[in-house]
């Protein structure tokens, strides 16, 4: 093995990506993961060795999503993106670095552009199951449960967003953000207001970080009591998730790791003798949950194994083999 | 609609009741009638702000009946010394019937118990108390509380006496709820039908526990009893505006939650008050207990203020 060898650099860019993600000035989770892939095309572009060998940059690529995936835990959508960047080199063959280079920044570049459209159907099936008049309540910011919202509006629908703030790091501001500025009518609540607010409400949609093979959500903190409530009262409860938010490892019978984040987040300076207990998210049983909105349709939760069987699994399935991310760095 | 500000200071329910009471004796203490006239307005005026308080609606029928009664209107002295006592006795039976709360509550809570509550509660908290003081191995949870975050205060008295104690934000109530033994709550009032109104957020811990089988207790003394709602009074429930960034403002968006919500009976396992550990559904017998009859006598506080200015203005 050439294992003695030298890696090349990770640029400084790319660091910055991975430190931005960590920090969560780069967050949610397709947005995380169209970065991961930016990321990977940065990384492959400015890769110097262009004469060395095709197994040297394959190492110092896959070190590279390494650096990436460990950056957060939780969301799956960063590993799925990371994989599918790097399945080309993986299952590929090529005579040069050049050609492997391009591969990666080829696959890139498609990872973005799908995840883009992606929003665009989930948008498009979601905002037909908006109806008329709706009051909806959301929480923490997602782009795919936002553009559901927004095209409901777009197309004359007359609705109404109840957005709880999303502490500790209030994303709420940035769902609210995004759909006023649209011309949607919006009204914060703090995340203890849920259970009055939903009272008033016909339907909740959030979005994901991830889906698990049995249909159960780990999305931000608090969803699981929207959806407890929402089921007590039997207001519809619908999650929007691209197809790369689902979790292959799950099929394979692991747990998702919680993300727990540090105290300061909550309390800037915790009071004497008083522990914080900060995990970013929760998981929503399935049976909470009456439908997921994907680019490929709106699918029952109990039926997510099909999406990570026949859909993914001849992408995702075959990269999670790929690549293993719990590999110690190779320097 | 009230401000955010208007809240800061409040702490638990009877505390700040207790205040309330307390200034109605101090502007009193000049012992003449415009004095006396300016306390009796100033109650009159904190009830209506607060018709959620259930001590304090309570505690206002008490005080006007016993002026009504009692006293001479002309010897302004006398009612001005009645008011003093009423007070001071008021306070001490809201004391004595919050520790015997407290200390009923406290029986139940066993070594080793991990309890989840929210807000800031005076009673729950000395329940906890008597039971940390008396050896019991006890974690609490606290989520912080949101709007005005008193929860954090909750942590920290609760830290001071050496409570284990974590907090946790609101959305992490049901993550948390798995690792409680015990999910424990104070109240604002208490309906004819065994809902308790508490700060908001209570009806997502008490489903929350619910889902987990987590026993949720009140502890409450019976002067948080609101006997008008059998009548089929209300207790109000009111709003609170949160600040917000500048550009969300000016695009019409407001953060609006109410301060309070009810609790449903259903919810709730026992309500640990002085006279006893009831189901919440049992309230009509306390009722009867305190007020001698079910349904209670009750004059309306509107028409006992109208009766008792006349009678302090007859002096003049």
């Amino acid at each position: 093995m050439a294992s003695s060898k030298k890696l090349f650099e990770v640029p400084g860019e790319v660091l910055k990506i991975a430190e931005d993600i960590k920090t969560m000035r780069i967050r949610g989770a397709g947005n995380i993961a169209r970065n991961a892939a930016r990321a990977l095309a940065i990384a492959a572009s400015k890769y110097a060795y262009r004469e060395g060998s095709v197994e040297d940059f394959i190492r110092y690529i896959e070190h590279v999503g390494r650096v990436l995936v460990n950056t957060r835990p939780t969301a799956v959508s960063l590993p799925n993106a990371v994989s599918l960047t790097l399945k080309p080199i993986k299952t590929g063959r090529f005579s040069s670095v050049e050609e492997a280079v391009r591969a990666v920044v080829d696959a890139a570049e498609r990872f973005i552009s799908y995840s883009k459209e992606a929003i665009e159907k989930i948008a498009e099936f979601g905002a037909r199951i908006v109806e008329d008049g709706s009051v909806i309540l959301t929480h923490c910011n997602s782009s795919a449960a936002a553009s559901i919202m927004i095209r409901a509006h777009e197309s004359g629908k007359d609705i109404q967003v109840i957005a709880t703030e999303t502490r500790p790091k209030y994303q709420g501001y940035i769902t609210a953000r995004a759909l006023a500025s649209k011309g949607v009518r919006v009204r914060m609540i703090t995340d203890t207001g849920i259970y009055t607010a939903l009272r008033n409400v016909d339907l909740v949609i959030v979005g994901a970080d991830t889906i698990t093979s049995n249909g159960a959500l780990i999305n931000k903190v608090g969803t699981s009591q929207i959806a407890l409530i929402a089921k007590n009262m039997s207001i519809p409860f619908i999650v929007a998730a691209e197809t790369y938010k689902f979790s292959p490892r799950t099929y394979f019978g692991e747990y998702v790791l919680i993300e727990e984040r540090d105290a300061s987040e909550v309390v800037e300076k915790p009071p004497m003798g008083v522990r914080v207990w900060n995990p970013a998210f929760d998981a929503t049983p399935p049976e909470y949950i009456d439908a997921i909105v994907t680019e490929i349709g709106i699918i029952p939760p109990r039926s997510a194994s099909i999406i990570i069987k026949d859909y993914l699994g001849h992408e995702i399935g075959e990269a999670i083999s790929v690549i293993n991310f719990d590999e110690s760095e190779p320097i | 609609m009230h401000t955010h500000r208007e809240f800061l200071n409040v702490l638990g329910a009877t505390e700040s009741a207790i205040n309330i009471i307390d200034n109605f004796r101090k502007i009193s203490s000049r012992k003449d009638r415009g004095s006396v006239l300016e306390a009796v307005e100033y109650l009159y005026k904190a009830y209506k702000t607060r018709r959620y308080s259930a001590l304090l609606i309570n505690t206002t029928r008490k005080i006007f009946e016993k002026l009504l009664e009692a006293g001479n209107p002309n010897n302004i002295e006398d009612i001005a010394r009645t008011i003093d006592e009423m007070v001071e006795r008021i306070i001490d039976e809201v004391n004595q019937a919050t520790d015997r709360a407290a200390e009923i509550m406290s029986k139940r809570i066993e070594d080793g118990d991990v309890i989840i509550t929210l807000s800031y509660s005076g009673s729950v908290l000395k329940a906890i108390k008597r039971a940390h003081d008396r050896g019991s191995e006890i974690e609490v949870i606290v989520s912080e509380s949101r709007p005005i975050g008193e929860g954090l205060e909750m942590a920290k008295h609760l830290a001071r006496i050496g409570v284990k104690t974590t907090l946790i934000v609101d959305s992490a109530i049901r993550a948390s709820i798995e690792r409680a033994t015990k999910a424990m709550l104070g109240a604002e009032a208490i309906a004819a039908n065994g809902a308790v109104v508490n700060k908001v957020g209570s009806a997502v811990l008490a489903l929350a526990a619910k889902e987990a089988r987590v026993r949720l207790y009140i502890v409450a003394g019976t002067y948080k009893i609101l006997p008008e709602t059998i009548f089929g009074e209300m207790i109000a429930l009111p709003s609170v505006e949160e600040e917000i960034p500048n550009d969300l403002k000016e695009m019409g968006v407001k953060n609006i939650t109410p301060l309070f919500e009810a609790i449903s009976p259903d919810l709730i396992d026992a309500i640990a008050t002085e006279r006893g550990f009831i189901a919440p559904e049992a309230i009509p017998f306390i009722v009867r207990e305190v007020y001698g009859s079910w349904p209670p006598n009750l004059k309306s506080l509107e028409t006992m203020y109208s009766e008792l200015k006349s009678k302090l203005k007859k002096g003049v």
